[in-house]
């Protein structure tokens, strides 16, 4: 419970992140994305995200030809998406801080008493 | 790709269409799409893949279940009456007007000894908006097993109320009315869950 409400707000930002060196195609995102992080359930639910994403129009795709043949939908960062993962960043560290501030000052209460 | 790789994609896929029938067309339609590309190319770079790599495939994808699960948490519902509202008003007009029909019926005896059938306009109207906000709130159950197993069973326990009014005997007075209630209250109680996550 706790895990998917942390997910559902971090995974957005997570993505955006992912597409702001360049556009990229969906197996190759959602294959970082389970890779590197425990931040999706399935690979499946990585395309509602992107589907809400691109509604929102932080994302847009377009498709490009793969060398495998068949073309491909990639997923690239709009100027909005890029705004949102600027104010995200600044956000979060934030409150990373905050909260690792409390995490240790905790321990360290606990020890002295 | 061979045979049974490909009716086992095919199968999930319709499986998938399905399960995600909730959401407002265009973005099932998108994600349906955006899915069986991605089914497509982690596919295409495996040489010759074998039934259990399709199978393998689709288990990373999640169950067309688990993606309609998480898909109401990411397209929230935008309506203005929450599912839980309507579904208690549904019910309390539909199983009230049978309920006031079991109970009080529709005739009464004047004092002068005419009879007045007022009280059936009454039931009638109950029952007309009620069954209209039950249609209404089994619209958007997401879930299509659901929803049909929900409908089905609003409509039979509702048949299964007017045949307790005709079967069981008059004399026994008020003891009808809270049968009728008590079998509304249990399957009330039994499917209320449903309505919770909306």
């Amino acid at each position: 419970m706790l895990m998917a409400q942390m997910r559902r707000g971090a995974l957005q930002y997570c993505v955006l992140a992912l597409l702001r060196p360049g556009p990229r195609y969906g197996l190759e995102l959602v294959r970082v994305l389970s890779d590197t992080t425990s931040l999706i359930a399935s690979e499946g639910t990585v395309y509602l995200l992107l589907s809400r994403l691109r509604l929102l129009g932080h994302v847009r795709t377009e498709w490009r030809d793969s060398p495998q043949g068949a073309a491909r939908r990639y997923y690239a960062l709009t100027e909005a998406g890029a705004i949102a993962l600027d104010g995200f960043e600044i956000l979060w560290a934030g409150f990373r801080d905050g909260v690792d501030g409390i995490l240790e000052g905790s321990r360290s209460d606990a020890s002295i008493s | 790709m061979p045979r049974s790789a490909e009716s086992i994609v095919k199968d999930y896929m319709s499986r998938l269409q399905e399960q995600l029938s909730g959401l407002p067309p265009d973005v099932a339609r998108d994600v349906a799409s955006q899915v069986s590309e991605h089914i497509a190319a982690a596919l295409s770079a495996i040489p010759n893949p074998a039934e259990s790599d399709v199978r393998n495939i689709l288990e990373e994808v999640g169950s067309p279940q688990s993606i309609a699960t998480a898909a109401s948490a990411e397209f929230p519902s935008t309506h203005k009456v929450s599912l839980r509202t309507l579904s208690f008003a549904g019910y309390v007009l539909t199983f009230g007007a049978i309920w006031g029909y079991a109970t009080y019926g529709y005739t009464f005896n004047n004092s002068d000894g005419s009879r007045d059938t007022g009280m059936l306009f009454v039931w009638v109207a109950m029952a007309t908006v009620g069954s209209t906000l039950i249609g209404l709130k089994n619209r958007r159950i997401r879930d299509r097993r659901t929803r049909v197993r929900i409908t089905l069973s609003d409509g039979a326990v509702s048949v299964g109320a007017i045949v307790l009014i005709a079967v069981l005997p008059d004399f026994i007075g008020m003891v009808k009315g809270l049968v009728i209630l008590g079998l509304f209250s249990a399957y009330y109680y039994k499917t209320w869950h449903v309505y919770q996550a909306a």
